[in-house]
């Protein structure tokens, strides 16, 4: 019995390690394979604190988790600044370079490790035994889970898995991944830590063959095998990668030491086959919608405020939101935009109108903070926002939606527009964990606003799906009710028709004006003039990335040079 | 400073950067053309050490002969590897292939080394592997050259010679260098993207399996020992850049020779393999920071 234990007690080690690497890998998107390193830290600081301090286990295990989340914390600046195949690398080279210093180092045992460690004891008992540590891990491993759990599955984890998908589209919503990333990174670090502490503990030595790149492997080999995105997937992981070497030595009768080159044979085989016929694993991620609104949708869904009046009489001139002034920007020698000035005024649409290369998107991107203007000034609502961040200037009322549409292709409809709402403290980490009521209230309210804006564009709110499996028309909608579950005042549209056309571009006329009729200012850049003649109050016509005209898009269509200049005829 | 040390370092230097700068080309080619995470890279070095070794000590096959034949099969696995594994995955996950591709090749290079253990390695740490007799040659200032260094210094050094001349002068170098700036365009003038990845990884996998028989003539051939040979080729494909021309991806390899060789001078010998995961490190953790990296140190894509 005691040798079955033995590959328990493992199999939830290694699912502590396999659980935080998932919430990286499968939630935040940080490629780290970096297992290995950490556990590495936080096991060589259970050795040397048990062996020269004489340090409780319970201390030393609290120490081995907090050296590896504040070398994470030191370490995420670079590594989140990098994209995935770098992170990859350099998360890969810390595992090698940490190792061979560790083996490289008289004091930390060299390639034989620190042992003759003190038994580990929590209680006063010491444990020998794989029995007796197993409810010791069933608690560690129990304490993971809801740590990982509040985190994952919480709207901090929904920040992580959207900053996953699509980061400039969370900043474009108003809100900086950085922190929840960072925290994420650092928490899952000392976790790593902690599965290191227990594993040096659990075999009584710290030696650089326990956490060398085979180790790194196999950690990533069960994220894979049991699901990206999964928790439960990684348990099961764990217990498949570790429970395979009792089957081989007992079922087929395999020595140890061949069942230790059986294993990896394999994985291997089975990393190569999950990848080309089961992806996801075996444990597939979750589709979530808002436990608030499973049961009682028909009665929570609050109705969209009464529309009101669209301003139809252009004369009476309503005050100016956003005014932009002689903001200029050029790429190398390409001048894309040029001393260009323009308003927006409240409760209008305005469209930005002109041929291909104009730098129609360009001034949003300007306006909007993805890129910094040269010269010119951009003032919302009496406040200079020229050079702010993104994310800043949604948070101002000013958000826009993309060409590219952007939605967060692994979230469900709703929880794409859950990310529009502002703000929320339960994707604050400190809040998350000390603030349960508040953040529990904030979720629902924000859930059924989201059903609300959902409805509002025609999208029904329990789907169950990936967004990315919506139609391209749908994606369109669920990308304007994540503008609108902002809050934004200010919508900035590019191209709202593009890549729809018959019923589905109509509806989209349709919707656009009804946003209208919301009280929202609305900037369109479209090139179909049809949608512009009847959509937009005012209109500027843009060449060669200045405005060289503007007035009614009637006016402006029955200028012979403008329309030339447009379709190219007179 | 002992000059003579000095000098004998960079010889040694030179003649270990050879082999990698042959290993870092391609694996530029693999990363910059095919856009291949190619992580077997390790696999295929294995594979042609234990071949070469395997087939002259065991099937008696004339050493030479036996260095060839490794390169071929080497070759051919690495053909095969993006044939059936890699492409497929690309097919269907475009441009989210990255992560499939990494694991799939995480699982060859741990399945594969396991298997070459298991099946030439069970009994033994290692398989020795005689090359020729590595002979002194007399060389000034007492410097220590063998025949295996000179061997190794002619054999990659014209092999990437050929590679840079090809690259750079023929129409097959055209044909790379507009796949890797525009595969779409490349098809549409005619050019099959596919068929030139699998001809990349086919020339590069050979020249790894090449790499790994002199790894093995040299240090005897084990199952891990494709692991840094290939983490240098990805500093080297790094370090060059993205559209790097080949010349400078070859000067990076023996210049990442020489590197590795001097800094013996002040660490430990058996730790100057480290200085390679060292400079990677503190390399992309600049890049992380945003610290301005000369335009021609410039790495691949965005980070």
């Amino acid at each position: 019995m005691e040798y079955w234990i033995s590959y328990l007690d493992q199999a939830i080690i290694f699912a502590i390690f396999a659980v935080s690497l998932n919430v990286l890998v499968g939630y935040a998107g940080i490629f780290s394979i970096g297992s290995a390193a950490f556990g590495a830290i936080g096991g060589y600081v259970t050795a040397l604190v048990t062996l020269n301090l004489g340090a409780p286990t319970i201390v030393a295990l609290l120490l081995a988790a907090l050296a590896g989340g504040i070398i994470a914390q030191v370490l995420s600046a670079p590594i989140l600044g990098l994209s995935p195949e770098y992170v990859m690398l350099m998360t890969l080279s810390l595992s090698i370079l940490l190792v061979a210093v560790i083996a490289a180092v008289p004091m930390l045992g060299g390639q034989q490790g620190l042992f003759n460690m003190p038994l580990p004891a929590f209680t006063g008992d010491k444990l020998l035994r794989p029995s007796q540590f197993l409810p010791w891990l069933v608690l560690f491993l129990i304490v993971t889970l809801l740590l990982v759990w509040r985190t994952a599955e919480s709207p901090l984890g929904r920040l992580l898995r959207a900053a996953r998908d699509d980061r400039t589209a969370v900043r474009s919503l108003g809100k900086n991944p950085l922190w929840a990333q960072i925290s994420a990174f650092g928490l899952m670090s000392a976790l790593t830590g902690l599965a290191g502490g227990l594993l040096v503990l659990y075999n009584g030595i710290a030696a650089p063959s326990m956490f060398s790149l085979n180790q790194t492997m196999l950690i990533f080999a069960m994220v894979v095998i049991g699901g990206i995105g999964s928790i439960p997937g990684s348990l099961a992981g764990a217990v498949l990668v570790v429970g395979i070497a009792p089957l081989l030595e007992t079922v087929l009768r395999l020595s140890p030491e061949d069942s230790a080159l059986v294993r990896p044979i394999v994985f291997g085989a089975v990393l190569i086959l999950v990848m080309r016929l089961r992806p996801a694993g075996l444990v597939p991620e979750r589709l979530r919608v808002p436990r608030a609104l499973r049961s009682r949708v028909a009665a929570t869904v609050p109705e969209i405020s009464e529309p009101r009046p669209a301003v139809v009489d252009t004369s009476e001139r309503p005050p100016v939101v956003l005014q932009v002034d002689g903001i200029s920007k050029s790429f190398g020698g390409v001048q894309a935009v040029r001393d260009l000035s323009l308003q927006l005024r409240a409760g209008q649409i305005t469209a930005l109108v002109g041929p291909n290369g104009a730098g129609k998107s360009t001034v949003f991107n300007l306006v909007t903070g993805a890129i910094q203007p040269d010269a010119g000034s951009v003032v919302l609502e009496g406040r200079d926002i020229t050079g702010w961040a993104p994310h800043r200037v949604a948070r101002a009322g000013m958000v826009r939606s993309f060409q590219d549409l952007r939605v967060f292709a692994g979230l469900t409809p709703i929880e794409n527009v859950m990310m529009g709402g502002l703000p929320h403290p339960g994707e604050n980490p400190l809040a998350l964990y000390a603030a349960f009521r508040s953040v529990h209230r904030r979720e629902r309210a924000i859930a059924q606003d989201a059903a609300a804006w959902l409805d509002f564009v025609g999208v029904d709110p329990m789907l169950r799906v990936p967004t990315s499996s919506l139609s391209f028309a749908q994606q369109k909608q669920v990308a304007f009710a994540r503008v609108l579950g902002t809050g934004a005042r200010i919508l900035l549209l590019d191209e709202p028709l593009s890549g729809i056309e018959g019923n589905a571009a109509e509806d989209m006329i349709a919707l656009i004006d009804r946003m209208r009729s919301l009280g929202h200012t609305i900037c369109i850049v479209e090139h179909s003039i049809q949608a512009i003649s009847r959509l937009a109050d005012w209109a500027y016509f843009m060449e060669e990335g200045t405005v060289t005209a503007e007035g009614r898009v009637a006016d402006l269509l029955a200028d012979s040079r403008l329309k030339e200049a447009y379709f190219g005829i007179a | 400073m002992d000059t003579t040390l000095l000098a004998q370092l960079f010889l040694i230097g030179i003649v270990s950067g050879a082999p990698l700068a042959v290993l870092g080309l391609g694996m530029s080619l693999i990363l910059n053309v095919a856009h291949r995470f190619h992580f077997a890279f390790a696999l295929t070095i294995t594979l042609g050490g234990f071949v070469a070794a395997i087939l002259a000590t065991q099937a008696g096959v004339p050493a030479p002969l036996a260095v060839l034949i490794a390169a071929v099969a080497a070759g051919l696995v690495g053909a095969a590897i993006e044939m059936a594994i890699y492409r497929p995955l690309e097919r269907r996950a475009g441009a989210a292939s990255l992560l499939p591709v990494f694991v799939s090749a995480l699982g060859l290079t741990i399945g594969g080394q396991s298997l070459i253990q298991l099946v030439w390695a069970r009994d033994t740490t290692s398989r020795p592997f005689t090359l020729m007799a590595s002979e002194r040659l007399p060389m000034p200032l007492d410097l220590r050259l063998t025949t295996l260094d000179l061997t190794t210094l002619v054999v990659f050094g014209g092999i990437a010679a050929v590679a840079v001349v090809i690259l750079r002068f023929t129409r097959a170098g055209q044909v790379v260098r507009g796949v890797r700036g525009n595969p779409l365009m490349a098809a549409v003038v005619g050019v099959r993207p596919a068929t030139v990845y699998v001809w990349i990884f086919a020339l590069a996998s050979a020249a790894s399996g090449l790499a790994g028989a002199f790894f093995a003539a040299r240090f005897s051939a084990t199952p891990a020992m494709g692991f840094d040979p290939m983490f240098s080729a990805f500093v080297v494909a790094f370090l060059a850049g993205a559209a790097a021309p080949a010349l400078r991806v070859v000067l990076i390899g023996l210049a990442l020779g020489v590197v590795q060789s001097v800094s013996g001078m002040w660490i430990p010998s058996n730790l100057t393999n480290i200085v390679v995961f060292g400079l990677l490190f503190a390399y992309l953790a600049a890049r992380g920071l945003g610290v301005k990296v000369p335009r021609r140190l410039r790495l691949a894509g965005k980070a």
